[in-house]
């Protein structure tokens, strides 16, 4: 490889990985401005409350709408003045019996339309706290007033800010992103560059060794190197500077994550971001001077043995793999802080051991087939097992780089799996009462006794309705819990099997609906709202034996007797909203695990790519004398099968632990396992596209060289 | 079989262009160069031969001020090596010292003059004028000023590198195995110009080499036998 190649692979490197370090630093500048803009945009639309009723402009409820796979805010508005503002991102208030949905709802207008009123608009992005954000304004039609849903208010932009974009997560646990953005974005950049400065390392000792017999001081090849860096580093940041600079004139999307990066909160955090990136420029300049810097003349000094790699600590290796996973399992099914404990622990020193794990497999292997090649007398064979023997170090950095990325996505996977699982489980447990059962929160106030009628009335007679309260009345150091009670007409009760029995049907969602284990009393009557200090919930069950309630229907029928309409939920729901929000940041782990690990990646491949063409060169002459080219194939080939076997061994196995943990903690641990299976093979992918460019490097040495002095 | 023969340095090193007195190098428990005498004036040559691993190439790196030596004392011209810091032996090498090794060691990715001017260029000469002299020294030496060094030959190569070692007019041309990578014919030329250099520059030249032929030429010989220097009796 001439040096001019080496050179300008090492610019492109450069300039590549200033601009991720730039926007790594950036995007740690950006976690705060970002959420101080969410916060502030939904502080604008929040409603400024009052309890003095003749000074409101408006009323309104708040309440959340969650479905399968989806979570949305419902604001319920109430215009008494329609002069007055309406909410940020409307023009005007929507007409009775209408509604207004964010963009990303426009899929979704008929079954709303069916619950909230006639779709009529699209709230415009301005007003929402992000562009994907769920959100649905409804302004019920004339209808009966349930007071205790709604709240007075007298404009909007209120100072205590309420959170109704559903994403709990993001707003309350924000300072976990800079942790994730420390491990996942900005040590993997600096790591990068890092590694494009160490390319063509041994070209630049040899410049520095001539340069400086010439008469050249250590100053001034630190003064040619930062020259030679200048363009790279300069052009990293014009691109990193163009991504900010775009980023403040439209919004950005963060695909995967459901998050849009918004240009006003780009502009507003301006000057910091400009100051991180003259701060990363000087953090680049520093990491590219340090690897570049000259080396110290050592005279006749012995260079540098190879790492010893001793066989006990691969066994430690792999008893630490084996004792911390066991122990992760006997815990995941009792406190789950405790099992992530041994996991991340036991990670932790596995990482630490997976390089020193990784060479003595290259070691050993080449000395089995430096062994194997020297009985059957195979060149090729002999070659590249003693090359692997005697100096495993670029072959087991390699190995180590990939088996590090598999371990680590492997990881980033278990947890996703974890994460997805709550959700499944929540799914499923939702899932068989749809269509069977739907409980509707009925208010404790008597007035609200006709609407109860009318809804009864207006359902369809099919449905079976019967109302569940339950009581708890509290004492100074203790409470008592009365038994629930069941109300229904006698016909409906008999049919539900619970006539005279204090038994709870084992097909009923109980546990959902009036607490686990509370024992029920069965009383006959029509579904009466209940009343009384030690209420604890007072709930109407709609029951279809035939399994085909529309929930949507149900919700209808609500919003036509009560304004607002009393929400329709199914036992589960809660449980599904809290698994959404999992989900929601298991996106985040995984947006930040694919950017961290490509980086990653591109270090592993930018270090086989050099190691590749040094071992190219190396083996030249013995292919060139011999006449015979394909041994370089050979070796190289021997070579990368050794590394991915290496992979295989300590990443996949290593990782392979995580899945029965995964099992443990009541998830399916096979996709963890194909996911593992599936990183191996990409990292072969890899190796094998590293083995090739070493076999191509090696036929243009073979060509080239010539006896009597070594020519780039 | 070489005949060893030990004698102090004579008083005529202290006007010497290179002189060392009682050098020593050790690398960690073992002792590399072991109380090493040499000089050499203006206007002669010298030529080290020795084993490989005798310590010649240690010699030269300490000679070059490329390592600092562990004791004695090492003068190029009236200049005290030993005792400056890395940057100062650096410019002293630049201005001082010509060196010349054994493949050349030119940088590829610049042309046969751009190599030349370089020790030009790092001792903060004048561009035009070190551009003049390069070009002087490359057509005397018959090498096209202009084409990259990685198409030219092996000879060719080791003349760019000996007008390099000149361009800044040293008083110490330093050498090692300057002619092993050429053929028969290429090192006759080349060992014929570079032993020129003392009676047309006025210049110290010190080489080490393996070769007793090249060795031959110059109007003193040594041999590094396990890091101690001594007058060669043996005839060329």
């Amino acid at each position: 490889m001439t040096p001019a190649r080496i050179g300008l692979t090492q610019a492109v490197a450069i300039a590549a990985a200033t601009a991720l370090v730039v926007l790594s630093f950036a995007a740690l500048v950006l976690i705060d401005t970002t959420y101080d803009g969410r916060y502030q945009r939904s502080a604008d639309r929040t409603p400024i409350v009052t309890v003095d009723h003749e000074i409101a402009s408006f009323r309104f409820a708040h309440s959340f709408s969650a479905g399968p796979g989806r979570k949305f805010s419902v604001v319920y508005l109430d215009p008494l003045d329609r002069a007055a503002p309406p909410p940020p991102g409307l023009t005007q208030w929507p007409q009775p019996g209408t509604a207004v949905v964010s963009p990303s709802l426009a899929d979704r207008v008929d079954e709303i339309g069916v619950v909230y009123g006639e779709v009529v608009g699209t709230v415009d992005t301005s007003g929402l706290v992000q562009p994907t954000e769920d959100l649905v304004y409804a302004v019920p039609a004339p209808a009966m007033f349930d007071g205790s849903n709604w709240e007075h208010a007298v404009g909007f932009g209120a100072a205590n800010r309420v959170n109704m974009a559903g994403e709990i997560w993001i707003v309350e646990y924000a300072e976990r992103v800079y942790y994730l953005v420390l491990f996942f974005l900005v040590a993997p950049a600096m790591a990068l560059l890092a590694t494009a400065a160490h390319l063509g390392d041994e070209e630049r000792r040899r410049r520095h060794a001539i340069l400086e017999t010439l008469g050249a001081r250590p100053g001034r090849l630190v003064r040619l190197e930062a020259r030679r860096a200048a363009l790279p580093l300069l052009t990293g940041v014009a691109v990193a500077s163009g991504v900010l600079t775009a980023g403040s004139l439209v919004d950005l999307p963060l695909l995967g994550a459901g998050y849009w990066l918004r240009s006003e909160d780009f502009r507003a955090a301006a000057p910091a971001l400009w100051s991180v990136v003259a701060g990363s420029i000087v953090a680049a300049i520093c990491v590219v001077l340090v690897a570049t810097r000259p080396a110290r003349v050592r005279g006749a000094r012995p260079r540098g043995r190879e790492p010893r790699y001793p066989g006990w600590v691969a066994a430690l290796a792999a008893v630490i793999v084996l004792l911390t996973g066991r122990e992760a399992i006997n815990r995941v099914g009792g406190s789950l802080d405790e099992a992530a404990l041994w996991v991340f622990g036991g990670s932790m020193l596995s990482l630490i051991l997976l390089p020193t794990v990784c060479g003595w497999l290259t070691r050993t292997s080449g000395a089995l087939i430096g062994e194997l090649g020297s009985r059957g007398g195979h060149p090729a064979m002999l070659v590249a097992g003693a090359q692997l023997r005697s100096a495993p170090r670029g072959s087991a950095r390699l190995a180590a780089g990939c088996a590090m990325a598999v371990f680590l996505v492997s990881q980033i996977f278990a947890m996703l799996t974890l994460s997805y699982a709550e959700n499944a489980v929540a799914e499923s447990t939702a899932k068989p009462h749809d269509g069977s059962y739907v409980v509707i929160g009925v208010p404790r106030e008597r007035s609200m006794q006709p609407a109860l009628d009318q809804i009864v009335a207006d359902l369809a007679e099919n449905l079976h309705v019967v109302h569940v309260a339950t009581r708890v009345r509290e004492f100074p150091n203790s409470e008592i819990e009365f038994p629930a009670t069941i109300t229904g007409s006698v016909a409906m009760l008999e049919e539900l099997g619970l006539s005279g029995l204090n038994e709870v049907p084992t097909e009923w969602p109980w546990d959902e609906v009036a607490g686990s284990g509370n024992p029920l009393v069965t009383s006959a009557g029509p579904p009466t709202i209940a009343v009384g200090d030690d209420l604890s919930s007072s709930q109407m069950v709609v029951i279809d034996p035939a399994g085909q309630l529309d929930r949507s229907q149900i919700q209808h029928v609500l919003n036509t007797v009560v304004r607002p309409g009393w929400s329709v939920s199914i036992p589960g729901d809660a449980w599904r909203a809290g698994a959404l929000n999992a989900v929601h940041q298991s996106r985040w782990i995984v947006w930040f695990g694919v950017i961290g690990s490509s980086m990653l990646m591109a270090v592993v491949f930018l270090r086989t790519w050099q190691a590749s063409s040094l071992a190219a060169r190396r083996g030249a002459p013995l292919a060139a004398v011999s006449g015979r080219t394909g041994l370089t194939v050979r070796r190289a080939v021997m070579r990368g099968a050794v590394v991915a076997a290496t992979v295989a061994v300590a990443g996949g196995l290593a990782s392979y632990h995580l899945s029965w943990v995964v099992d443990a903690g009541g998830a399916d641990g096979g996709p963890v396992r194909q996911t593992i299976a599936v990183l191996c093979l990409l990292a072969t992918v890899a190796i094998s596209g590293a083995t090739a460019h070493e076999v191509y490097e090696g036929r243009r040495a073979v060509r080239s060289w010539r006896p009597g002095g070594e020519r780039s | 079989m070489t005949q060893i023969e030990t004698t102090p340095p004579s008083d005529t090193c202290s006007a010497a262009a290179l002189s060392c007195r009682q050098v020593r190098y050790r690398a960690g428990r073992t002792t590399i160069l072991d109380g090493v005498d040499l000089c050499v004036a203006g206007g002669r040559s010298a030529a080290i031969q020795g084993r490989s691993g005798s310590g010649k190439s240690t010699l030269l790196a300490v000679l070059m001020g490329l390592i600092r030596p562990t004791g004695g004392s090492v003068r190029v011209g009236e200049t005290e090596m030993s005792t400056l810091s890395r940057s100062r032996r650096a410019d002293l090498r630049g201005q001082h010292i010509g060196v010349v090794f054994q493949n050349a060691e030119l940088l590829d990715e610049l042309t046969a003059i751009e190599n030349v001017m370089l020790p030009a260029l790092l001792t903060h000469q004048e561009k035009a004028a070190a551009r003049t002299r390069a070009h002087g020294l490359l057509d005397e030496l018959e090498i096209p000023a202009d084409r990259s060094t990685a198409v030219l030959s092996g000879g060719e190569r080791q003349r760019v590198a000996m007008a390099r070692a000149l361009i800044n007019g040293p008083g110490l041309v330093l050498a090692d195995e300057p002619t092993g990578a050429l053929d028969a014919e290429l090192r006759e030329t080349s060992a014929d110009l570079l032993f020129s250099l003392p009676a047309s520059t006025g210049c110290a030249l010190l080489v080490v080499t393996h070769d007793p032929a090249v060795a031959s030429r110059a109007d003193e010989r040594y041999v590094m036998d396990t890091g101690r220097l001594a007058p060669s009796t043996l005839d060329g």
